[in-house]
């Protein structure tokens, strides 16, 4: 380690690091403006120089390496002049129209504070460019303030990895520009606010809260739209939301954000918010039940609301069995609040009958990743695969826009260390820009694609033999499955050319580890837990389980979907993956949740058997099998598949009870609407893609007369449980929490991969990847080290097969659908978030070029699908990112616009996921 | 309130459509590009020397020039526009049939260039940095073409001219002007 | 075509080719003139660059004029690759170092860093591949020795290169070359296809094992790429920008790796040096400047064009003996040396020496060889904001004080110029030049005000007449001076009034003219044009 001195004064100092940041280390200050730790230093403001003996004239301490024996001076008189000289050089470009950002300092000004520069006599008097010149909705550019620091374009280059500022002309003239000096949105921007938060001026500035007061607090919780689960400060003034500011101490992302995560919070004090319970009208008057929707909605206390709901539920399993009532958990809530929830099927109700929208999501992966290794989840951190990943397989997920900040993460793991990246996804989505190898597969092909990836490298005996041997089972079985697919038939099937198929197979052989990524375009098909079953084959064959940089990596959706599994909102498990059908559990969860009737007796509380998931509740709801359903956060009629017979099946059942934030496209069918909270108005926890328990802090009171989802929940477990005048006196049957972390405590007692869960240690900072032993157990980032969870790893023959419906002669083309970055599913989080709209204003269908030009489809033109099921209509956007004959819409515009309109509900035999990817549509102008 | 973008970047401009959008105007350019692209894609570093090529080829780098060669390279626009837009030498708009360009270096600013530049400028009816109403003639001003033992110097086209006087510059423009509706048939 | 496989085979090869020239001269006795032939551009070889005069010597130059530069034979018959051939075959890289080092070289390239140890440097270093680059962006204007070089004797370039990629363990090298030279780089790339046809470049050179190839990049116009950090960030197709040094090239260069930059002139010495030995160099010279210095003399002495001369010759030889003195015997006011980074000596220093410590202990540089001398019709202050408006549209804009001072002190030297300066000027100038000069990144915004500094400091009663009695002494600035027709001495020739650009002069053919004062731009085209001396430029009290 180094010895240097500064101002006289001797300090040791780590090696590989330069002056400037050895001093902060050391607790000196040298002022500096172009440099930020985060990024590459530039040594281009002058305002760090420094003396430095030995040297002729002063050296940028940004950039100066530290070596041994040093001798610094960094404030002598001449340095102390010259600052002030380079600052008024800085004021001379410096035009302040008034109204800044209140809470970001001002860099530029605080040095000239500290140097005693008079602002007001330097900075120039009027501006040189037009103020507020960019029409992105979430940035506000003002050049008038830049001192050309660059700090915004190696923020984007750097940070997002998207290269949309750069710098154009040179000396005097020099100017910060978006692309080839175009608008942000034109340059392909994605609106992530990191070229804001970098920019040390305030020459870029976050618009939607530009000239917002100073907040009262700051409250640090994790982001409630995706599963990467950021953390940033809830900035909070008179009881709202104000804003939203990085937290450099976020452990995922640091500073960084997506746009949702940074700009989409407006939705939380919406006024079209639920702020009452509502209960139909003919609940009130007894009188039978109208067509949905047509009784209107009467405004009601929590008592009426939730002894209604109470009594109603309690009637229906009176007269039909505790399985005649069905629940939908929510991803969106809280693991404490799915906790209950399933506690509320489980316990009060008796049923299994509890499912949520992991069913549509990673069902498939969940099986089949059970299947092989005996646990559902990603193996690895981000963090750890994007340090120690030599090559990096992405299939099936359009990781920038659906997991952005791992996106950005994927980026500068290819740009800085130059990992090899594979893309393999029927559209060429923009990680692919950042592909060694992209692959075109048609959709539905997984399998086969995969298969004879793993062909060639059997023919060329580059598996990891000692791994397969050591570790894994079944392997004969497998080979020779395998050997059915050659790189010419496998090439055939899927359209991917031999030379790509060997290219990746090579790549994938040659760098290891290597790790895979996928979503939704593997999980959602009839296929869905054949196409992982076959991903966790080539990981086992690569040998890249269970070590760092390497394992299987679904990248979970929601925010808090991997909670809500792990919370036992799934029909087949308790929480933990504690099976149902398992007699020791049942007898565990039956003591500790054990209630006793009025006569003294305590029957079990349920049977043994998996009770039914989503895709099959709401069509037995249509029949009357199912005759109510609870629905937490989730909006189903949007976003399960084949919306019209959604409609039908809700339309016909009987009782509906909705926890909802918003009158949703699903309320349109409830019969109790139950105001629940945002993540802002609650404590809990949420646990990211990587099983990461995070903590949700509460930063505003519930708006109106809404109450926290879990307290709602546990309000009408008790009113149930009195209906049925039964007593709690299992050690963890009673509903009677405090607090969130009371509800935490019993989670951690009853589920064992959370045994050490507990809010006080999230809240000294503690980072718990799932399983957490015990209250001294670190967690686990990688899964699988050493042995799997079901001791050897199974390799499962898979064959490839066609999904249910292709295009034909009446329906030629084949849809498939998803997500764009600027929206949330069903859109009732997006669409009322300012900004959001702005930029995504409609529900875009994509063609491939050459479809529209054959059927005279211009780009922007109203157009409209239909399947044999329904229609959606939206614009048309003409891109090459779809090849001919593929179709991509999307399901965040609600009604006539929801791409679920067409989809099929075909289904995965093992896991029950609908095949959202494909299905056969037409195409006509509208 | 801001302007809607309905060309969002998500449908990031494919090749099909940046040519609708920004449409590289003439056939034969495209064409050339193209060859020049592909002659230098691979070599390392190679931006400057396709850029420099476009430069003398096609006459100019426009934005939908560099939107394409950006798009072809897979490179950052910003990257390609910040390369453009720093060296002299690459122009954004098409310059004139011919360029007069003076030289300011020292030893021809000291012998006269800004007598020749103001004589020249009142001629052509132009500015430096223009180019004529009729784009014929665009007058530019350089740093020393290395020519300075005969300053003041001016390089018509590829022609150099020294020790140039302001009385002799209305001759060579006609002699230029002459040539160029001579080349273009008229 | 002849592939050359050893030294003795290149002997031969010159043999041949001797005795084919004496054949070709006994038949023909007259070689064509050397550069017309390819150069249809209007320089000829004998404005440039003439036979030696007073001290002059030629090393750098010596095969200028004599060879075809389009010939390698031509090349070869003046010891050519010889160097080369000695090197890799009788030499290790240490030895090659040592020689250069020995005998005193310093960089051409303007900062005088010995070569020697540059070459050192770069080959300790860890890192591969290496590489070797010869800088020939000559920005500086009023230079152009180095194209003279490439256009007249490409090989000595290459084959100093190539020894050079030996001594450092290079085998690719890149000549970066400014775009405004287009007939230097056609030559170069004719020559570099020769050396490629004759196995002097390109794998396996002479058989020797070694293999070195160079590629030509072309500039685009921008004078800061002249700087080795900025060069670097061009050819690998990015911004001109300079970055910080340490890490110097010779540790972290083009593409991260181990890079050596020299000049054009100190490649074109090399062979020289390996072929008549160290010692030789070593002789011409000062204790610390060894060899010789071409420059491009230029401005207002008799004789402009190139020069050759041993260092530590001082101004006075060059400007009275090589340049035959100033032109109409005007008095000399003041030598500009080192392009716009350099400063301008006043008359009173001509008996200086030129060397690397000399020229910067008085204020100015060596640079890389431009010399621009000024008669007493010179206006400094007017000088200073040339090289100003020079330096701040060729600053990067990377680092402040280059970019916005360099744009203050163009408004101050441009308003004194007006006639607008007020009290103060000179002292916020002085102010403005500290800083610029110390806290700029690179050598261009350091040097920047080396212009401003100098003529404040040898010539400040000029800036006073400008700012205190709004008079510019030399009668530059247009906006404190007239121009006036004597009615005595002129004769009505009209040739004035034809040649004013806005027809600011009246008056009858044979009848004394007369400038309109309220309409005259003050252009001075007037007084240049009159054939009679009729026409003044007045100033100040006069005015
Ligand atoms: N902005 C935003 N982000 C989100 C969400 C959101 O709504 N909006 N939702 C979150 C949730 S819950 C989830 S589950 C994730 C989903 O994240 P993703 O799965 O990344 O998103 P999708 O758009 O559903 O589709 C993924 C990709 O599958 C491809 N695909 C289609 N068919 C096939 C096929 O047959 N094989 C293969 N290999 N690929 C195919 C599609 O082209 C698409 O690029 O996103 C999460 N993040
Ligand atoms: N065609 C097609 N359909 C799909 C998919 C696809 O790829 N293609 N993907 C599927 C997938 S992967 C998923 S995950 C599902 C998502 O399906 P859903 O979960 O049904 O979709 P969201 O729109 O996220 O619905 C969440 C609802 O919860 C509400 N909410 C948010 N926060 C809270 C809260 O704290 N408390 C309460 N009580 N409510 C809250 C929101 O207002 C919103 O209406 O969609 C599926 N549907
Ligand atoms: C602004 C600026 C312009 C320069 N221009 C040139 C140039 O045109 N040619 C050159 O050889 N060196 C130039 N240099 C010097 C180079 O950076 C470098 O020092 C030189 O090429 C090294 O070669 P040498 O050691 O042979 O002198 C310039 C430096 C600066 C700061
Ligand atoms: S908002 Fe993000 S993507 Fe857009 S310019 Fe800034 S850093 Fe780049
Ligand atoms: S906009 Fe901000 S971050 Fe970007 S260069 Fe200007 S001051 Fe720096
Ligand atoms: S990446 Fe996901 S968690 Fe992070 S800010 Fe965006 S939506 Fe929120
Ligand atoms: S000194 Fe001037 S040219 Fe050099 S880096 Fe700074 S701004 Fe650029
Ligand atoms: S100085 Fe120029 S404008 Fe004035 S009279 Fe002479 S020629 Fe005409
Ligand atoms: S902080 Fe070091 S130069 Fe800007
Ligand atoms: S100064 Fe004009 S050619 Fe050199
Ligand atoms: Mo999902």
């Amino acid at each position: 380690m180094p010895f240097i001195f500064i101002n006289g004064q001797p300090y040791q100092v780590r090696e590989d690091t330069n002056l400037l940041r050895a001093a902060q280390e050391a607790g000196i200050s040298i002022p500096s403006l172009c440099d930020h730790p985060d990024l590459t230093p530039y040594g281009g403001c002058r305002l760090c120089n420094v003396e430095v003996k030995g040297l002729r004239l002063p050296a940028a301490a940004c950039m100066l390496p530290v070596t041994d024996g040093m001798e610094v001076y960094t404030e002598t008189e001449d340095l102390v002049e010259a600052r002030k000289s380079i600052l008024k050089l800085l004021l001379k470009n410096y035009y302040d129209s008034g109204n800044g950002n209140a809470d970001k300092p001002n860099a530029l000004l605080k040095w000239c504070d500290y140097y005693g520069v008079d602002t007001s006599q330097w900075t120039r008097k009027e501006p040189r460019y037009a103020i507020d010149s960019d029409p992105n909705p979430f940035i506000r550019v003002d050049l008038n303030k830049c001192i050309l620091c660059t700090r915004c374009i190696r923020a984007c280059a750097e940070v997002q990895g998207r290269f949309v500022w750069g710098l154009a002309e040179r000396g005097f003239d020099s100017q910060i520009v978006a692309g080839s000096g175009v608008t942000l949105l034109e340059a392909r921007c994605e609106s992530c606010g990191a070229c804001v938060e970098y920019c040390p001026t305030g020459a870029l500035t976050h618009k939607p809260s530009f000239g917002a007061e100073l907040p009262e607090k700051k409250v640090q919780t994790t982001c409630a739209y995706c599963g990467v689960g950021c953390n940033f400060d809830l900035n909070v003034k008179d009881n709202r939301v104000i804003k939203v500011t990085s937290n450099p101490n976020a452990p995922v992302n640091g500073v960084h954000l997506c746009v949702k995560g940074r700009y989409g919070y407006q939705y939380i004090q919406h006024p079209d918010r639920l702020r009452s319970p509502q209960v139909r009208e003919y609940l009130l008057k007894g009188m039978p039940k109208p067509p949905a929707g047509e009784s209107p909605w009467v405004t009601v206390s929590w008592d009426t609301a939730l002894n209604l709901a109470a009594n109603k539920l309690a009637a229906i399993k009176r007269e039909s069995g505790p399985d005649a009532i069905a629940l939908l958990s929510s991803a969106k809530c809280t693991n404490e609040e799915n906790y209950l929830m399933n506690k509320l099927a489980r316990q009060v109700i008796g049923t299994h009958n509890i499912d949520h929208c992991a069913r549509l999501c990673h069902s498939s992966t969940v099986a089949g990743l059970g299947m092989s290794f005996g646990s559902g989840a990603m193996t690895n951190t981000v963090a750890d695969i994007v340090e120690h990943a030599q090559a990096i397989f992405i299939i099936g997920s359009n990781t920038t826009e659906q997991h952005p900040v791992i996106g950005s993460k994927i980026r500068q793991a290819v740009l800085r260390r130059k990992v090899k990246l594979i893309v393999a996804d029927p559209r060429r989505v923009d990680i692919a820009e950042f592909a060694q190898i992209y692959l075109r597969q048609k959709p539905g092909t997984d399998v086969a694609l995969i298969n004879g990836l793993m062909h060639i490298i059997l023919k060329n005996n580059w598996q990891d033999q000692a791994f397969i041997d050591q570790r894994c089972e079944n392997f004969d079985a497998f080979r020779e499955v395998v050997e059915k697919y050659p790189p010419e038939l496998v090439s055939k099937i899927t359209g991917v050319t031999e030379k790509d198929l060997y290219k990746t197979a090579e790549t994938l052989a040659s760098n290891k580890p290597a790790a895979v990524f996928w979503a939704m375009g593997i999980t959602q098909h009839t296929t869905g837990v054949l196409n992982v079953l076959t991903l966790a084959n080539l990981q086992m064959l690569l040998g890249n389980m269970g070590v760092p940089g390497g394992g299987v990596n679904p990248l979970r959706g929601q925010n808090n979907v991997q909670g809500a599994c792990d919370m036992g909102g799934l029909p087949n498990v308790f929480p933990g993956y504690q099976s149902v059908t398992n007699e020791a559990v049942l007898e565990k969860f039956n003591l500790a949740w054990q209630t006793t009737h009025a006569d003294g007796s305590t029957p079990p509380l349920f049977n043994n058997k998996a009770g039914l998931t989503s895709t099959e509740m709401i069509p037995m709801a249509g029949t009357g099998k199912v005759r109510a359903l609870v629905i937490l956060g989730e909006n189903p009629v949007m976003t399960e598949p084949d919306a019209n017979h959604t409609r039908e099946c809700l339309e016909a059942c009987e009782f509906i009870v909705l926890q909802e934030i918003f009158p949703s496209e699903t309320s349109h069918y409830a019969d109790v609407l139950l105001p629940g909270v945002t993540f802002a108005e609650k404590e809990g926890t949420f646990t990211n893609t990587e099983r990461r328990i995070q903590m949700v802090r509460q930063a505003i009171q519930p708006e109106g007369e809404t109450r926290p989802d879990w307290e709602i929940l546990a309000d009408l477990a008790k009113r149930i449980l009195a209906v049925e005048k039964r007593r709690p006196t299992g050690s963890h049957a009673g509903w009677d929490y405090a607090s969130a972390a009371e509800v935490m405590d019993e989670i951690a007692a009853v589920t064992p991969i959370y045994a050490g869960v507990s809010h006080a240690r999230l809240n000294t900072g503690a980072q718990l990847h799932w399983p957490v032993k015990d209250l001294n157990h670190s967690g686990t980032p990688i899964l699988h080290i050493g042995e799997f969870t079901r001791g050897k790893g199974k390799f499962h023959p898979t064959e490839h097969l066609d999904p249910q419906e292709l295009p034909d002669a009446e329906y030629p083309f084949l849809l498939t659908t998803g997500r764009v970055l600027y929206h949330w599913h069903a859109g009732e989080m997006t669409r009322r978030s300012q900004g959001l709209l702005d930029v995504y204003p409609d529900a875009y269908i994509e063609i491939h070029p050459e479809d529209a030009e054959a059927l005279g489809i211009l780009d922007h033109q109203q157009v409209r699908l239909s399947s044999r099921r329904g229609i959606a209509l939206g614009k048309a956007l003409i891109t090459e990112r779809v090849s001919p004959g593929l179709i991509f819409a999307n399901f965040h515009f609600a009604g006539e616009q929801n791409g679920n309109n067409l989809t099929i509900a075909a289904l995965d035999p093992v896991s029950k996921i609908p095949e959202f990817k494909i299905c056969a549509v037409k195409l006509e102008v509208s | 309130m801001a302007t809607p973008n309905h060309s969002y970047a998500l449908a990031a401009p494919t090749l099909k459509n940046l040519e609708k959008e920004y449409p590289l105007n003439v056939p034969e350019q495209k064409a050339i590009i193209d060859r020049i692209l592909e002659t230098y894609c691979d070599v390392p570093g190679g931006l400057m020397v396709i850029l420099n090529e476009i430069q003398s080829r096609v006459g100019f780098i426009s934005q939908p020039v560099q939107e394409y060669v950006a798009r072809v390279l897979n490179v950052p626009v910003s990257a390609i526009h910040g390369v453009v837009t720093f060296y002299s030498f690459f122009t954004t708009e098409p310059r004139g049939d011919h360029t007069l360009k003076f030289c300011m270096g020292t030893a021809c600013y000291v012998g006269g260039t800004p007598q020749l530049i103001q004589k020249a400028e009142q001629i052509l009816g132009t500015k430096t940095g223009r180019t004529t109403p009729d784009g014929k003639i665009t007058l530019e001003v350089c740093r020393c073409v290395g020519a300075c033992s005969q300053a003041p110097v001016v390089v018509v086209d590829e022609q150099l001219y020294g020790r140039l006087r302001p009385s002799k510059l209305p001759a060579l423009i006609r002699e230029i002007t002459k040539a160029s509706s001579n080349s273009s048939g008229e | 075509m002849p592939f050359i496989n050893s030294l003795t085979e290149l002997v031969h090869l010159q043999e041949e080719i001797l005795q084919r020239k004496r054949e070709e001269i006994t038949s023909q006795p007259f070689r064509d003139g050397g550069p017309e032939k390819f150069a249809p551009l209007a320089l000829r070889a004998d404005q440039e660059l003439d036979a030696p005069r007073g001290k002059e010597i030629r090393v750098v130059l010596r095969n200028c004029t004599l060879i075809d530069p389009e010939s390698l034979d031509d090349y070869i018959a003046e010891d050519g690759y010889q160097a080369l051939a000695t090197v890799l075959t009788k030499m290790t890289p240490e030895e090659v170092i040592d020689t250069i080092s020995r005998s005193g070289l310093r960089g051409r390239g303007g900062a005088g860093f010995p070569t020697g140890r540059k070459w050192q440097l770069t080959r300790n270093s860890a890192g591969s591949p290496k590489y070797i680059i010869c800088n020939a962006d000559e920005g500086d204007p009023g230079a152009f020795m180095n194209r003279r070089v490439l256009e007249g004797d490409p090989h000595s370039v290459l084959e100093g290169m190539a020894i050079a990629a030996y001594a450092i363990g290079a085998s690719q090298g890149y000549i970066y070359c400014r775009a405004e030279y287009p007939i230097a780089v056609r030559t170069l790339n004719i020559a570099i296809q020769q050396a490629r046809a004759y196995g002097l470049l390109g794998k396996n050179v002479l058989a020797s094992g070694f293999s070195f190839d160079v590629e030509l990049r072309m500039g685009a116009g921008a004078f800061v790429c002249g700087e080795e950090t900025a060069l670097i960030a061009s050819i690998e197709g990015r911004r001109g920008e300079p970055r910080p040094r340490p890490p110097f090239p010779a540790v972290s260069g083009l593409w991260g790796n181990p890079t050596c930059i020299n000049n054009v002139e100190t490649f074109a010495n090399v062979p020289q040096i390996i072929l008549t030995g160290p010692d030789w160099f070593a002789a011409m010279g000062t204790e610390k400047s060894k060899g010789t210095k071409t420059f491009a003399l230029a401005g207002d002495v008799n004789h402009t064009g190139l020069i050759e001369v041993p260092l530590g010759i001082t101004l006075r030889e060059i400007v009275y003996d090589v340049g035959e003195g100033i032109k109409k015997n005007k008095a000399l006011k003041a030598i500009q040396t080192g392009g716009p980074m350099g400063g301008c000596l006043p008359a009173s220093m001509i008996d200086l020496p030129v060397d690397y410590e000399s020229l910067t202990a008085a204020g100015s540089i060596m640079g890389s060889g431009g010399m621009i001398v000024m008669d007493e019709e010179t206006c400094m202050v007017d000088i200073a904001r040339f090289f100003m408006e020079f330096i701040q549209e060729e600053s990067c804009g990377k680092c402040t004080p280059c970019r916005v001072g360099t744009h203050s002190m163009l408004e101050i030297l441009t308003r004194i110029c007006n006639g607008e300066g007020v009290d103060g000027d000179i002292e916020e100038l002085e102010r403005l030049c500290k800083v610029t000069k110390t806290h700029s990144l690179c050598g261009l915004g350091q040097g920047a005000p080396n212009p401003v500094e100098s003529t404040i400091k040898h010539f400040r009663h000029e800036y006073e007449a400008h700012i205190y009695r709004k008079e510019c002494p030399a009668k530059v600035c247009r906006a404190l001076i007239r121009y006036e027709i004597v009615p005595e001495t002129c004769t009505g020739c009209t040739v004035c009034a034809k040649n004013c650009p806005i027809g600011a002069i009246n008056g009858e053919r044979r009848n004394p003219h007369l400038i309109d004062q309220e309409i005259c731009i003050r252009c001075g085209i007037c007084i240049q044009t009159c054939n009679f001396g009729a026409i003044l430029a007045l100033t100040g009290e006069q005015n």
